[in-house]
């Protein structure tokens, strides 16, 4: 698309007042390691251990991309493993115990350790390189994930080592998890591992909001953003409101193994189905949450390999943000067969059969933009057109799911795994090997073989349709799934054994594909300059892109920059003209924009390689594991080596205040990380908001859901004293006010001592709520029933956020009495206020709920 | 271009609306706790579908017309486009929601 239209000059950069009394250039000095170092060496990579302290979105996103992949590796031989005990009837390869664990891990490691890791990977990666970015907005948080990725990986892997890895399937149905059922380890394992390495994906959502909306090239619109990024934005929103509810499952059900208290157990008013409802409440967006960028990747490689723009843009971003909506309504048809009300049974029906609707207009997208040119038959094309034909026959098998009576036929079948093998498998492996052969040149600078990549490509398609459709047959003559072996002459013996071929063919394609990438490191030939042809920025360079991205930061006219804006491709990339070419300060830098409009609107300073985020990560790790082998005074010191880590990484100098030229429209000025809500961080901490809302919803839901369904327990369960909750409802009142001044103060550029004391009174009633709701609370048993333990749990989740609260009020606090903030850089409190005042309406509806409970019924 | 975010994003957020709205009237009418009776039950249903569904077949005949008087090459269009589609995918899911309520007799089918 050529748009030769500009964006309407930018919007004077909205200011608070603060700027005015803030000391041009204070606190602008680079760290001390940077102070003589040229724009290169800012940006260069530490060596050596110093390595690990690097936060670049380079190193990260490989970082991811490795690991993804060795689990994936380690996965792929555990199905190889199933696949030899399946191939025989009554094979004795694996006895029981050995196989429930080898199928659990296999499924546990592909979806959590493997397919979220490695979209991350390449949304860490691929983001600010396409969207004109030098770096993600919120480089530490990358790094800190990846580290809790890699740690929770540990854990969970670490199982083998212990003889204890997790034997109840990927979804730990209770109450087989449950330690009545499951003794030992195992299920902890998975429970505190995922846990762990699920905050990954929260901190990897935050940072893929952030960073998309608010720092793309200048006059990089909405709607000039490469396609990939509607996709990755949608999934990102998705992971902040889907992993929540596995979050809060995993905390129950870890709280009922480790101290009894019974949210599951149906003898205390307790549900087994409550785990599945938050379960599948993550596990069905999951689906989506991989298939998504998997797309992504399609409708980005896509035009490039047919040479014209993507059909139907606007199609596709419609066909996005409702699936991704959709996705959430379909839950419950993965519990067809628990004995829910048929009319439940039918909703969810309906909404799993609507989600096939904007599927079906992305594929037309992706089929009319085919048929727009002959398309050049590459290696990444030939993927593309395996997870054409295998995606969309994994979604009829989808909609034939949809079907409650069918679905109660095959329930449980493999014709289920063979379902879900086609919609992942073909919604995110086949893509992602194309993407790796597409984005391969951009990471190593060499391009890998078209001929072993063609070889690759044809082993694993003709291995997974073996493989996985005989699955279809199995399942629909009856063979049930996770079974250790099976009698001979049900039909299932030849179907089986094809699949174990089948499986063995697509393992070797595999094997091809890590040949060929070890092969073309040395020998390899060269990638030229925009390798494909593409059109979008990631390849403005010739491969390998500098550390720093852009050297000076173009303004984006299209959304095939490279396509249609020559001034882009006839010069050096390095001696492109944007923004920020000059680097005065020695500062990490890059454009911040409007969220819509792509307009400039500050300079955002981004931080140099620091060792925190893995000091946080590894104290958490040791929280985590410490807890798993019931050492609770390491636990102890592994959350002070967090905090310590978390403390060090947020207090350093701020930024706000400077303004400073831009270097593009005739001298454009722009402040340095603004204080109101264009503020990267604001975004960032919304984003985070909606998580911990997500969070609380989750809570609310599973309170809610057990006084719905078990009324005996509910009404017969202790009372909370309702004039404590009263109480807390008012304090929350007064939080949310105090909150709200202190945005306002900082906004109107109030004196540092008011929002200093509005911090200490702030800090006062935030401990005074947290009394008066354990007050409330006291004649309530958490082991009476399980409703008393969700309104304990629930109490516990908003003590948490008060807990943060109260050391946030303190800390800022506290850095305004040293002298560490300036006027005008109130950006902390700014962020206090939004966060006080959602923990305030949190905690309100909290009390209102107990003064409901505490009344009579 | 911020107002055609919206009008992208709030069918669909009705859409959301509207089946949490379905499913607490289901759950309230089916589960053992019987807060409503399932013709009660349904009479809401019915009406919180009327007025959802005249809401975004408003915002579906307002995003059409919206669209043809988009410049095809104005910047804006593609976000117009996906409103449009947005807001007649949403109408059918709405419509889909209510469709079960409709058709079955009680809570048992």
């Amino acid at each position: 698309m050529t748009d030769a239209r500009h964006d309407p000059p930018p919007a004077v950069p909205p200011r608070s007042d603060a700027y005015e009394t803030a000391p041009k250039g204070a606190r602008e000095t680079a760290p001390k390691g940077a102070r003589d170092k040229d724009f290169e060496q800012v940006w260069a990579t530490p060596d050596g251990a110093r390595a690990l302290s690097s936060v670049s979105h380079r190193v990260v996103g490989k970082r991811f991309l490795i690991t993804g992949f060795i689990f994936f590796l380690i996965a792929g031989i555990l199905a190889l493993l199933v696949r030899l005990q399946l191939m025989v009837p009554e094979n004795t390869f694996l006895d029981s115990e050995t196989y429930n664990q080898v199928f659990t891990m296999h499924g546990t490691i592909m979806m959590f350790l493997f397919a979220i890791p490695m979209l991350e990977g390449f949304a860490v990666y691929l983001i600010p390189l396409m969207i004109g970015a030098r770096d993600l907005v919120f480089p530490r948080l990358g790094a800190f994930g990846y580290y809790c990725y890699l740690f929770g990986g540990i854990i969970v892997l670490s199982s083998f080592v212990f003889d204890a890895a997790p034997a109840g399937g990927w979804f730990m149905y209770v109450p087989l998890s449950t330690s009545q059922y499951t003794q030992g380890l195992s299920a902890d394992f998975w429970l505190i591992g995922i846990t762990l390495a699920e905050i990954a994906s929260v901190t990897a959502a935050i940072e893929i909001i952030a960073s998309i909306l608010c720092s793309r090239a200048p006059g990089m619109s909405l709607t000039r953003m490469p396609i990939l990024m509607w996709y990755l934005l949608v999934t990102a929103f998705m992971i902040a409101i889907g992993f929540p509810p596995l979050i809060i499952g995993s905390i129950l059900l870890e709280a009922e193994r480790l101290l009894g208290l019974p949210f599951f157990d149906i003898t205390q008013g307790g549900d087994p189905l409550l785990w599945q409802h938050l379960f599948w409440l993550f596990g069905h967006p999951e689906v989506y949450i991989i298939f998504l960028p998997g797309a992504g990747m399609v409708a980005t490689m896509l035009p490039v390999f047919v040479g014209k723009p993507l059909f139907g843009y606007g199609f596709a971003v419609a066909a996005v943000v409702t699936m991704g909506f959709l996705s959430f309504g379909l839950w419950a048809h993965h519990m067809f067969a628990t004995g829910l009300p048929i009319l439940s049974l039918s909703l969810f029906s309906a909404a799993s059969t609507m989600v096939a609707v904007p599927t079906g207009v992305q594929i037309f997208c992706f089929i009319a933009t085919l048929s727009l040119a002959r398309p050049r038959l590459t290696v990444p094309m030939y993927f593309i057109l395996g997870f054409l034909f295998i995606f969309v026959l994994g979604g009829l098998t989808g909609v034939m799911l949809a079907a409650v009576p069918f679905n109660l036929q095959a329930h449980d079948s493999y014709f289920v795994v063979a379902h879900l093998h086609y919609v992942l498998i073909g919604g995110f492996v086949f893509p992602m090997f194309g993407a790796l052969y597409y984005w391969v040149p951009h990471f190593t600078g060499r391009m890998m073989s078209e001929r072993l990549g063609k070889w690759a490509f044809w082993l694993m398609f003709s291995g997974f349709n073996l493989a996985f459709f005989m699955m279809h047959l199995t399942g629909l003559r009856g063979m049930p799934r996770r079974i250790a072996t099976y009698p001979a002459d049900l039909g299932w013996d030849r179907l089986n054994m094809l699949s174990t071929f089948g499986a063995f063919v697509l393992a070797a394609g595999i094997a091809v594909f890590i040949v060929d990438f070890f092969r073309h490191r040395h020998a390899g030939p060269k990638a030229g300059h925009d390798p494909w042809g593409a059109a979008t920025l990631e390849w403005l360079h010739t491969p390998v892109t500098p550390d720093y991205n852009f050297r000076a930061i173009p303004e984006i006219r299209s959304r095939e920059p490279l396509w249609d804006q020559p001034e882009l491709t006839d010069r050096p990339a390095t001696e492109i003209a944007g923004a920020l070419r000059d680097n005065a300060d020695h500062r990490r830098e890059t454009i911040g924009c409007d969220p819509v409009t792509g307009a400039p609107v500050q300079i955002l300073r981004l931080p140099h390689p620091t060792w925190f985020p893995l000091i946080a990560a590894l104290g958490l790790a040791v929280l985590f594991g410490a807890t798993l082998a019931s050492l609770y005074w390491l636990s102890g010191v592994g959350a002070g080596i967090a905090l310590a880590g978390f403390t060090g990484w947020v207090w350093e100098p701020s930024d706000s205040g400077a303004v400073r030229d831009s270097g593009i429209r005739d001298g454009l000025e722009l402040p340095v990380n603004v204080v109101n809500r264009h503020s990267h961080l604001y975004v960032g901490n919304m984003a985070m908001i909606l998580i911990l809302f997500a969070l609380f919803a989750s809570l609310l839901f599973a309170g809610m859901y057990l006084w719905n369904t078990q009324p005996l327990s509910a009404d017969a369960t202790q009372r909370p004293a309702r004039i404590y909750a009263l109480l807390t409802l008012g304090l929350a009142v007064v939080v949310f006010t105090l909150s709200w001044m202190i945005s306002r103060s900082v906004l109107l550029g109030g004196p540092l001592m008011l929002t200093a004391m509005l911090n200490v009174l702030l800090a006062v009633i935030v401990a005074g709520v947290a009394l008066t709701l354990t007050l409330a609370l006291v004649p309530v048993d958490p082991w009476s029933s399980a409703f008393a333990a969700v309104g304990w749990t629930l109490a516990a989740y908003i003590g948490a956020l008060l807990a943060v609260m109260l050391y946030w009020t303190l800390f800022n606090a506290l850095r305004k009495l040293v002298g560490a903030v300036g006027p005008g850089q109130g950006l902390p409190d700014f962020l206090l206020g939004s966060f006080g005042k959602a923990a305030a309406v949190m905690t309100a509806i909290t009390a209102a709920a107990f003064l409901f409970a505490g009344t009579p019924q | 271009m911020t107002a055609l975010v919206v009008h992208v994003a709030r069918p669909i957020t009705l859409w959301a609306l509207h089946f949490i709205a379905i499913y607490a009237l289901i759950s309230a009418a089916c589960a053992p706790r019987a807060l409503l009776d399932v013709q009660v039950m349904r009479a809401v249903a019915g009406l919180v579908t009327l007025g959802a569904g005249l809401l975004v077949l408003i915002w579906l005949f307002a995003g059409s017309r919206r669209l043809r008087h988009c410049a095809a090459s104005a910047p804006e269009r593609p976000l117009a486009t996906a409103a449009v589609w947005s807001a007649t995918i949403s109408a059918l899911a709405i419509l889909l929601n209510l469709w079960p309520v409709a058709i079955l007799a009680g809570c048992s089918g």
